[in-house]
């Protein structure tokens, strides 16, 4: 009991949790309007989407590339499926899998560039990113596609009390990451490669074909979350997406994720995306004058990575922690 | 060493062969593109664009990352209009009755060659507070770097309240205007002034090459008796300044200081900064700094859309070629890089 | 991976993108129509107008600039028109575009200010070369080398907006229990968003206390941002807010359908711009109205003026800088709320069309002195 207790609290995640903790009961002291259904549930609805986000990004810097088009395969996503909706009246039952595929094929050109032509992750998805932003632009004519399903509509708006229902959808993903990261070989590979390359290559880990993985992965979520957030905003968006490059990065930073590669944590990342959506609900609930939100929100970002990284030191005085131990595992203590 | 003549010219001069390749491409198809005019502009646009690469370009030589370039660029731009702008707002040439501008501000009137030296020495201060948090916090400066973008245009946004300084001195707005031989504009210059003394810096001085030698092994760096740390906090001064150069030369291009300079509200300079220096051959990994290529980087960037704009390529496709485009262009670099590794296995064999 | 194999596979990439870059561009050729009129001709006669209508950025705002600069080409014979819109809503890019144009010959700009000081200085520029041009959609800070703004007078448009919320509030509002509202804005660092902000206040003002700004929400004008921040403030803030004023297309659009999911209306609501959403919201009872701006008339009179300009015509002196484009509230019944005259949605169009034409009729003999 006293073993599982100290591990806790040294649980990289730990120190996020208060944080989120701590931010929550103040908001909740200081707004009565905080714990209202409703306001939980946007802001679990937001928590959800980011995540998405959080974890397309994480996938890829876990190899310690990064995917700058995230974004754009998210609104080409959102584009195509209102399109298909809206102009050829597809079933819903085949355009969910084509959009899903589309983002998968999407990953797998900016895995196959990467890995084919030994340029950096980065400058690949850069140009990628200006492609398919051009294609949404070229499809809608930067006018949103409003004629999407009504069940598509309603999805976008399910909820039980706080819980919005496209949440599940995180979740899947969540415990698919989590699954493939901690359970199998060949995401194990990815963290492998991602922390020590050459070594990767010694131990027989088929290095391109882990890469290109982690790209399709990436793509599919980003997918997953540019069709989600067409549902939420009601309109194929050509917009939808342009906003998610600093957000993402900020959370998996937040969370723990090393951008050199090797290190991720999924409960870290969750956490980062709730520290994020804490501060602009605060912004929201305290009718900030616009004029100070930008200030805000970047002061917030800095006070939270360098309380962190206080802790981080102060738990690395006198002990050495264990390298690459993942808090795979929510742990729990009563 | 059977074909190496050709191989080593590849090598040397791999993207400036790709990016006059292109030119002459655009300049026989592209209706305009060789105009005057049509040089001016672009050579204009292209070297801000160069100058933001640059401020990239140095911090990725320690490994590090600044995210803050548009905002420092835009604070900075900011900082020089309130030295510079006159100290009353003027009504002069404003239609009978109109109201007197409200989104104008006064500033201090003070002298602008001197102004530019001070308002640079901001942006040095600016890079200041990055690098000391950086080297203080132990953090990535990606991080640090996010949160002091929005600290300081947040600050910056407070202020102003988002007005403009306009009404800079004559003599500064008419570096933006002048022509030479009827061609170039002075930003070219310095353009290519900073491009010069940084590449003698970084090669033939002793804190450029601690610079990159901290960026190639830190470890290594500290055991041979570099500080380290002052040299990530002087990298992060110099880029800073580099991104504060690229603001003013902006204000000077449109005639105002605004404060979208830099963060554009959508668009920045973010992105175009990691490419030039990317497309350039800089490494994300730090230790290895190509300011020549980011130089070209940049000219791909800035004429590749011109180009495809002068080509009548609609609109909407234009950014989608210019992607293509750019991903063209690294992959022949690519080649280039992947040949003259052949040939040296082949001459080593 | 052997170096042989990699360089061929290189070499192949390359090739395949090249020949498809190439196939676009030939087909896009093809498929650009461009009226063939002869370029920049240094000649005394007036060379033929081409028209272009530069956007900020890709917004739905703009879309009816397309038609509006076509129509103006067929209806004057103008020897060409294009209507484009930078990838970003970036300063930079605007610029870049409009001197490609430029350089391409086109010798009219119907320009929407990317900074309204900032775009000051390329008007200048294009006057310099005799390529005169006009602020759309916006205005540019005077004083500016732009002959006219034709565009909504946003602070009035504002204004007005904020009166008929009031009005439509009613008699709720007390000074002992004000009614609060949310006013939606577009980008926070755009000099019109600082205006309209000033004009809200203004109608605020005059009530006197009995209503009073709960919140500025800016940066509010695209489908995710606005969806968030919408939504986060009527979440948390739901049961104090009794109207809301958008000054945002998109943040209209976007706030009626969150008002339609809500089922909610007890919160009054003015819009801006025809968006579908905000049209069928006011039809089904969600918003009170919209103010209509005419961003087609803009591009079609702009077009018009700027031929009139480049064959002689003048600036009359005295004339506004600022000509209305066309500002009023669109209602379900065309009914007045409070004070506010409004139209129905049914006849709104027709309305912009007369308003566009009377402008016309107008013009020269109000606002331009010609030859």
């Amino acid at each position: 009991m006293r073993l599982n207790l100290r591990s806790v609290v040294r649980a990289e995640a730990f120190v996020l949790f208060i944080v989120v903790l701590l931010g929550a009961t103040a908001l909740s002291l200081v707004s009565s309007q905080f714990l209202q259904t409703f306001n939980i549930y946007v802001l679990l609805y937001n928590v959800a989407l980011s995540t998405l986000v959080a974890f397309g990004q994480m996938v890829v810097v876990a190899t310690g590339g990064m995917n700058i088009s995230l974004g754009a395969i998210g609104g080409l996503s959102a584009v195509v499926a209102a399109m298909l909706m809206e102009w050829h009246g597809w079933p819903l039952w085949l355009i969910i899998p084509v959009v899903l595929l589309g983002g998968t094929l999407m990953g797998f050109i900016n895995g196959f560039l990467t890995v084919k032509t030994g340029i950096s992750a980065f400058v690949i998805t850069l140009a990628m990113a200006s492609a398919y932003t051009g294609a949404s632009m070229a499809i809608t004519n930067a006018n949103p596609i409003y004629g999407i399903y009504e069940s598509v509509r309603s999805l976008g708006q399910a909820r039980i009390g706080v819980f919005p229902w496209p949440a599940v959808a995180t979740m899947v993903v969540m415990a698919g990451l989590a699954t493939w990261f901690h359970r199998m070989t060949s995401g194990r590979q990815v963290l492998a490669l991602g922390g020590n390359r050459t070594a990767a290559e010694l131990t027989g880990v088929p290095i391109g074909r882990r890469v290109i993985q982690a790209h399709v992965i990436s793509g599919l979520i980003a997918s997953i979350a540019g069709f989600l957030t067409m549902a939420r905003v009601q309109a194929g968006a050509p917009t939808i997406g342009n906003a998610w490059l600093l957000p993402g990065f900020a959370a998996i930073v937040i969370g723990g994720v090393l951008l050199e590669g090797g290190k991720i944590t999924i409960v870290g990342v969750l956490l980062g995306v709730a520290i994020l959506e804490l501060i602009a609900n605060a912004l929201a609930i305290s009718h900030t004058d616009p004029f100070f939100v930008t200030l805000l929100q970047g002061a917030l970002v800095l006070v939270a990575v360098i309380l962190g990284q206080a802790r981080r030191r102060m738990m690395a005085k006198g002990r050495v922690r264990p390298l690459g131990a993942l808090p795979s595992t929510e742990p729990r203590a009563e | 060493m059977r074909r190496p003549n050709f191989i080593t010219i590849w090598d040397r001069a791999g993207l400036a062969v790709v990016v006059l390749s292109s030119w002459a491409v655009f300049a026989i198809f592209a209706e305009g593109f060789t105009s005057k005019f049509n040089v001016f502009s672009v050579g204009r646009l292209v070297s801000i664009l160069i100058v933001v690469g640059l401020a990239q370009t140095v911090v990725m030589g320690i490994g590090d990352i600044n995210l803050s370039v548009g905002a420092v660029g835009g604070v900075v731009a900011m900082f020089f209009g309130w030295l510079v702008a006159p100290t009353q707002l003027g009504t002069a040439g404003l239609a009978s009755g109109a109201p007197q501008d409200v989104t104008a501000l006064p500033g201090l009137g003070i002298n602008w060659q001197f102004a530019f030296i001070l308002a640079l020495l901001f942006g040095a201060a600016l890079g200041f507070i990055n690098g000391w948090l950086i080297v203080r916090s132990g953090l990535h400066g990606f991080i640090v770097t996010l949160g002091t973008m929005g600290v300081f245009s947040g600050s910056m946004y407070i202020i102003t309240k988002v007005k403009a300084f306009r009404n800079l001195p004559e003599g500064f707005l008419g570096f933006g205007k002048m022509k030479f031989f009827d061609l170039l504009s002075p930003l070219v210059f310095i353009m290519l002034g900073v491009v010069v003394f940084l590449f003698f810096f970084l090669r033939s001085t002793t804190p450029g090459r601690q610079m990159l030698a901290s960026g190639a092994n830190r470890r290594a760096a500290l055991a041979s008796g570099i500080n380290v740390n002052r040299i990530v906090i002087s990298t992060h001064m110099l880029s800073a300044a580099l991104a504060g150069l690229a603001g003013i030369m902006l204000a000077a291009r449109i005639g105002s200081a605004i404060p979208t300079i830099g963060t554009g509200g959508g668009g920045d300079w973010l992105l175009p900064s990691f490419a030039a220096s990317a497309i350039g051959g800089t490494l994300f990994t730090g230790g290895s700094v190509n300011v020549v290529g980011t130089m070209f980087g940049g000219l791909l960037l800035g004429t590749v859309e011109n180009g495809l704009n002068l080509l009548r390529v609609p609109g909407f496709w234009v950014q989608m070629i210019t992607g293509l485009v750019l991903l063209l262009a690294v992959i022949l670099d690519r080649i280039r890089v992947v040949a003259v590794e052949r040939s040296r296995m082949g001459a080593a064999q | 991976m052997t170096f042989a194999k990699r360089t061929r596979l290189l070499s192949l990439l390359a090739l395949l993108l090249a020949v498809g870059l190439v196939a676009v561009a030939c087909g896009d050729d093809a498929a650009t129509t461009t009226t063939g009129a002869a370029t920049t001709t240094t000649g005394a006669a007036v060379a033929p107008t081409k028209v272009a209508s530069v956007a900020g950025g890709p917004h739905p705002f703009f879309d009816p600039w397309g038609p509006g600069t076509n129509d103006a080409v067929r209806d004057f014979g103008l020897a060409g028109g294009t209507y484009q819109f930078p990838p970003q809503w970036e300063l930079t890019a605007q610029n870049n575009m409009v001197e490609t144009l430029v350089a391409q010959g086109y010798n009219a700009f119907v320009i929407f200010p990317g900074d309204a000081t900032g775009t000051n200085a390329l008007l200048g520029e294009l006057l310099a070369q005799g390529i005169p041009s006009i602020a759309g959609g916006g205005c540019t800070s005077e004083p500016s080398p732009a002959a006219f703004c034709l565009a909504t007078d946003v602070g009035n448009s504002a204004y007005i907006g904020t009166r008929a919320l009031i009005a439509a509030m009613g008699d709720t509002c007390t000074a002992a229990d004000p009614c609060q509202i949310v006013h939606i804005a577009s980008r926070l660092v755009d000099p019109n968003t600082q205006a309209r902000i000033a004009a809200v206040d203004r109608a605020v003002g005059e009530t006197n206390g009995t209503v009073r700004v709960l919140q500025h929400l800016t940066d509010s004008d695209d489908q995710e941002a606005a969806t968030e921040k919408v939504g986060a403030i009527l979440a948390s803030s739901g049961a104090e807010i009794d109207g809301m004023i958008s000054v945002a297309y998109v943040g209209s659009s976007v706030a009626a359908t969150l008002l339609r999911n809500l089922g909610d209306k007890r919160i009054k609501m003015i819009g801006i711009d025809d968006d579908p959403e905000v049209l069928r919201a006011i039809e089904d009872g969600f918003l009170v109205g919209t103010m209509s701006q005419n961003p087609y008339g803009q591009a079609y009179l702009g077009s018009w003026v700027l031929d009139k300009i480049r064959h002689g015509c003048t600036v009359k002196d005295g004339a506004p800088f600022l000509v209305d484009s066309g500002t009023f509230l669109i209602t379900a019944d065309g009914a007045n709320v409070g004070d506010v005259p409004s139209t129905a949605i049914a006849e709104y169009v027709e309305k912009r069309v007369n308003i566009t034409n009377e402008l016309k009729a107008s013009f020269e003999a109000s606002y331009l002195s010609c030859p």
